[in-house]
């Protein structure tokens, strides 16, 4: 096969920032043949985002390719006028981006984001526009596709969004599709579903796809061919078959490796010291009155939930967005009022509304940035909680610090930074830090690594494993993640709609689940597994009915 | 939809009550005796005592308040000290002068400000931008008085094409009024446009970083359209508040362009009648005005609607 | 440090204003009340650099006081209302409420006037004494401060930050005044610059309206309210203060921006 043939050729591609010298996409050769399905797969800072949006020409400002081709069916597109770039979009090239509902433009009709490319360029007449839009609704699975051509973007959820998100990118039958990261914002049971829609639309139209994602384990089972990439350096780059059997770089394999399932390597069993009670507990949000005569009323977000955790313990707590599972944890911290039940923490009765003492439980955040005050130093942060409430000398406050600081793995120069100039990682440490100085009883860890990269998620982890068998604090984790509660917890609950629909042992539950809901996450997770002789292989969990 | 115009609705009795009150008190505050004051040399206990009476001066504060709210309410602002009209008539027909000056000078620099603000945002850190936001600036710092003085200086005095003082009605005579007309509004349009015009930049800017745009540029859509039918209309939300606090406290505040043009419009009054100690003429105009910039106010809320699909939806 | 060029030219023009202030007070020989009718309406010169107004009164004196009673007023307003303004604003929010409700009422109230009206209105009560003017300016911008920052402290309040203060044990003032005040200085920067200017612009209208501080003292706004029946006569008259008064605020608006920039941890750099 010659190169002239293939639909898109990189050659050498780099492209760096004016204000910097070192590039963010440094010398990528890559190809990819019409119909085919190349994956990208990097964590943040790769330069994934950027060379796929350099192919569609639409770097950020001040970003600009430095050297190297980039060539579309035979032609060097460096060639191309603005003009002819634009004319380019949509037509031949089209985009998928990661945020459905900031993708889709609030105050304009669904109906007009799909047919205005097709109009404007006057390739498609009214009607003509209007029936491949339908026809491209239901291809991507949408049921009332005339109902939804006349809604706003906000009226719909996330995974439709999405949905209409490709439509709108296949409309003018592209032949080429870039997705970047097109299910990473969507729940889990949403994501296999939201892809496999994708690629099955493309494939209609035999339009080759360039599916960028940080999620090896996710889009290697749909890819023909894989790049990985690291720092904007090419990594690894070949059929995702071979990558699978034999990785050959190390960073691959570390990647496959912080996706594989650990057989609960980490999970200790608690000690019989209980640390936290739940019994029965219910919280109901009031819901927004329009008018002050109207009667009060509330939406009960979480019923009758129980739960306990053990000294040295973890628990996970598990559900997709809107299952409750965030209330509960807000409830044992005494951040909101519940209406029914009691909660317990080392075995002193808590009040729903008030945050309790902060030597009993305390609290690891989702978003490492906005945990952290912006204008407070490393050192401040992790000090503070030493000084509320009670005069400790300064000299105990800088040894406990030191000691708590080296303890996470910062360095000393990094103590008076500020959190934006830290990584994702450095600040959940520093997080992870604030959290554990007073040594608390519990902690709860509200999708403590959601936000992170997978490398950096696998070292976070395993800091937090490491300090719970030195300091022995019980700790709930709440998750949507699978694969990260299948590794560190011992026991899982499951929650859907404010109610827990599954508690078990976490190898129980995760090889024989009982309830509908828990099977359907389960199989909605690829399982990437590792075989001495045959390298790694990616699987779906299969249960039948009968397992009941 | 219905529910959420009742609701504003409803929303502004308090407000307006506490208008009311206000206004009630800072008369109160006014140094003198209003009938002494009306009578002004005139020694007659008789009539000071029947005039007291006819004014109510002797009830309980909160009666003569009530009293007088009911007045506001049925738009009965009382009788001038000064001249002997009705407070209203007097009011609404400066009021039509403000608002001739006023509407049109908002409307074009909201123009103005949409064209180059947006543009500016397009071609930010351009040379178009740097000059238009230096523009902005710069109309943002001049005093809309000072602009007058100088037009007044520039256009009147030395080229001496404009009549610098004084006013005709457009319904007298539209071609005369338009001269008169030309420079206060253009000393409006110079002061005004840069606040606007530096808000729909920074809107437009916000909204160009949005990842919308940049879904609508990669469907291959023409710049313009990416311009006008996808950031335009976001940025017309928050600019549309903007534009109806500009013309609502202009109504009440171009007493200083007035005062430069001599134009009799609702702002000069006021300072008329303060000058002039006619303090049933400054209770009814401070209280209308406020109303008026209330309902302006309103009436952009009850846009938004129709500007913002979410905020249809929530109501 | 490095200074972006509006930092420059409006730190500039503010040296220059306060050089021509203190120099106009020290190094001119006239009085800003000191009269000559012999010399009525001259053009700027060598010995008047500004001319004379229609006492043959020194306008460029006149101007150096006037900036004096300018930025005093407006200074003593603003701080007033930042003051009240910062503390309404930020209990409101965080207390919420009875008290959120009231604040913001009391608020909307007298943001129902348009500004200028609210300051002749309060001034016609008052009468025109500097005391009074500065009053009336604390009053009419107190209520955009409460809002700007109560919105900033409730956006602020929604950060995780604000949660982790309160679970380590932190008192409602530790946190508000530890973790959430600090992180509202942007807009608080942006609206207190608004309304320094705003409060500038006001006093020069008052006086240009004659309800300002009273006359004979020498302010921008009733210099220009002079000249308006000798710009036939002499222009230099309404050009002087003018430019006084758009040189201040320009630099205002200048140094605003270029303090937003710098406060903004975005980009100040990093991340």
């Amino acid at each position: 096969m010659t190169a002239g043939s293939r639909l898109l050729d990189i050659r050498e591609l780099t492209i760096a920032f004016e204000t910097s010298d070192s590039p963010v996409v440094d010398n990528v050769s890559v190809s990819l043949e019409t119909g085919k399905v190349l994956a990208i797969v990097g964590e943040s800072g790769s330069g994934k985002t950027l060379l796929a949006r350099s192919i569609m020409g639409l770097l950020p400002p001040g970003a600009i390719a430095r050297s190297g081709e980039i060539h579309f069916v035979g032609q060097d597109l460096a060639t191309l006028s603005p003009q002819g770039v634009r004319m380019m979009r949509g037509d031949q090239i089209s985009m998928v981006f990661q945020e459905p509902l900031v993708s889709l433009n609030p105050v304009v009709r669904i109906d007009r984001q799909l047919t205005e490319a097709g109009l404007e360029r006057g390739v498609m007449s009214r009607p003509a526009a209007y029936a491949r839009a339908i026809e491209l609704l239901e291809r991507v699975a949408i049921s009332s596709p005339e109902a939804i051509m006349r809604r706003f973007p906000h009226e719909l959820s996330g995974g439709m969004c999405q949905r209409i998100m490709i439509a709108a990118a296949m409309m003018l039958k592209p032949r080429l599709l870039i997705a970047d990261e097109p299910t990473t914002a969507l729940d889990c049971t949403v994501q296999q579903e939201v892809l496999r829609v994708m690629l099955e639309a493309a494939r209609v139209d035999n339009t080759a796809v360039l599916l960028i994602s940080h999620d090896l384990g996710l889009v290697a089972g749909y890819a023909d061919d894989v790049l990985v990439m690291k720092a904007g350096r090419q990594v690894e780059y070949q059929p995702a078959a071979d990558l699978l059997a034999n990785p050959a770089a190390a960073y691959t394999r570390e990647l496959l490796a912080a996706a594989t399932v650990a057989q609960s390597a980490q999970a200790k069993p608690g000690a019989e010291h209980t640390v936290c009670t739940v019994e029965h507990v219910s919280i109901d949000y009031p819901v927004r009155r329009d008018w002050p005569w109207q009667p009060r009323t509330s939406k009960r977000a979480v019923a009758d939930v129980s739960l306990d955790v053990r000294r040295g313990e973890t628990v996970a707590l598990v559900g997709e967005s809107g299952s409750g599972k965030s209330s509960v944890g807000k409830a044992i911290l005494g951040l909101t009022a519940f209406s029914q039940g009691r909660i317990r923490i080392d075995g002193e009765l808590i009040a729903g509304d008030k945050p309790h003492i902060n030597t009993r439980a305390q609290c690891i955040f989702q978003n490492p940035y906005a945990a952290l005050s912006p204008r407070k130093t490393v050192w401040q942060a992790v000090a503070e909680p030493l000084q509320v409430g009670r005069r400790l000398d300064a000299e105990t406050v800088t040894a406990r610090t030191r000691e708590m600081l080296e303890d996470v793995g910062l360095v000393a120069q990094l103590y008076q930074r500020l959190p934006h100039e830290l990584s994702g990682g450095q600040r959940q440490r520093v997080c992870i830090a604030r959290a554990l100085i007073n040594r608390p009883r519990l902690v709860v860890a509200d999708e403590p690594v959601s936000a992170l990269d997978v490398t950096i998620q696998a070292q976070v982890l395993e800091l937090l494993g490491r300090l719970q068998s030195k300091y022995g604090f019980g700790c709930l984790f709440i998750s949507h993640d699978l694969g990260v509660v299948e590794t560190v917890s011992t026991r899982v609950i499951v929650m859907h709609n404010g109610q827990v629909v599954e508690r078990g042992d976490t190898a129980d539950v995760f090889a024989n689940p009982q309830h509908a809901y828990t099977r359907r996450l389960l199989t909605a997770m690829p399982v990437l597994q590792f075989q001495a002789d045959l390298g790694y292989r990616i699987s779906h969990r299969q249960f039948s009915e009968a397992t009941r | 939809m219905s529910s959420y115009f009742l609701k504003r609705l409803l929303m502004l009795v308090p407000t307006l009550l506490l208008v009311t009150i206000a206004v009630f008190i800072i008369m109160r505050l006014v140094p003198g005796d209003p009938v002494s004051m009306m009578l002004g040399d005139i020694e007659n206990p008789e009539l000071v005592r029947q005039m007291r009476a006819e004014l109510r001066l002797d009830d309980p504060v909160i009666i003569q308040y009530l009293d007088w709210l009911a007045d506001v309410v049925t738009l009965n602002f009382g009788v001038s000290f000064v001249t002997g009209e009705p407070v209203i008539g007097t009011m609404l027909s400066r009021l039509a002068v403000t608002a001739q000056i006023v509407t049109i000078s908002v409307l074009l620099a909201s123009c103005l400000a949409l064209v180059f603000g947006t543009l500016a945002a397009w071609r930010a850190n351009r040379r178009a931008d740097l000059v238009i936001s230096v523009l902005a600036i710069g109309s943002m710092s001049v005093p809309a008085f000072w602009v007058g003085i100088a037009l007044i200086i520039v256009f009147g005095i030395k080229l001496q094409w404009l009549p610098t003082v004084g006013y005709v009605s457009p319904l007298d005579n539209f071609s005369e009024s338009l001269q008169f007309l030309v420079l206060p509004i253009m000393a409006l349009v110079v002061a005004e446009t840069g606040g606007l015009l530096r808000m729909v930049r920074a809107t437009t800017l916000d909204v160009l970083s949005k990842d919308y745009i940049t879904a609508a540029r990669a469907r291959g859509l023409s710049e313009r359209s990416v311009l006008f039918r996808h950031a335009l209309p976001n940025t017309l939300i928050p600019t549309a508040t903007l534009v109806g606090f500009t013309l609502g406290s202009l109504l009440g505040g171009a007493a200083v362009i007035e005062s430069v043009f001599t134009l009799p419009g609702m702002g000069r009054l006021l300072v008329e009648s303060v000058y002039a100690r006619d303090y049933v003429m400054v209770q009814g105009v401070m209280i209308f005005v406020a109303i008026i910039y209330v309902l302006v106010n309103l009436l952009v809320d009850m846009l938004y609607p129709v500007l913002d699909p979410r905020v249809r939806l929530r109501a | 440090m490095k200074l972006r060029p509006n930092a420059i030219i409006g730190i500039a023009g503010l040296g220059l204003v306060a050089i021509v202030a203190i120099g106009g007070v020290l190094v001119s020989p006239y009085q800003a009340m000191e009269t000559n009718f012999l010399n009525r309406f001259a053009t700027p010169s060598a010995s008047h650099w500004f001319g004379t107004d229609e006492y043959g009164r020194d306008v460029f004196t006149r101007v150096a006081v006037g900036s004096f009673i300018t930025l005093r007023v407006s200074l003593a307003a603003v701080a007033l209302a930042i003051v009240a303004g910062t503390v309404t604003g930020a209990m409101a929010a965080y207390f919420g409420g009875w008290l959120d409700r009231a604040a913001m009422l009391v608020s909307d109230s007298i943001m129902a006037f348009p500004s200028l009206l609210l300051l002749l209105g309060i001034m016609a009560a008052l009468g025109p004494n500097e005391w009074g003017v500065i009053l009336a300016l604390a009053i009419a911008y107190t209520p955009p401060i409460t809002r700007v920052v109560r919105s900033a402290v409730i956006a602020a309040l929604a950060r995780e930050y604000v949660t982790s203060s309160q679970l380590i044990g932190n008192g409602d003032l530790t946190t508000l005044f530890r973790h959430v005040l600090p992180n509202c200085i942007t807009p608080f920067i942006v609206i207190a610059t608004s309304v320094f200017t705003a409060a500038v612009l006001s006093e020069a209208a008052l006086s240009f309206l004659g309800l300002g501080v009273p006359p004979p003292a020498p302010s921008w706004g009733s210099m220009l309210a002079d000249s308006r029946n000798y710009l036939g006569i002499n222009p230099w008259m309404a050009i002087f203060p003018g430019i006084a008064i758009t040189v201040t605020l320009l630099s205002i608006n200048l140094v605003g921006d270029a303090l937003r920039d710098r406060f903004d941890l975005r980009m100040a750099g990093g991340d």
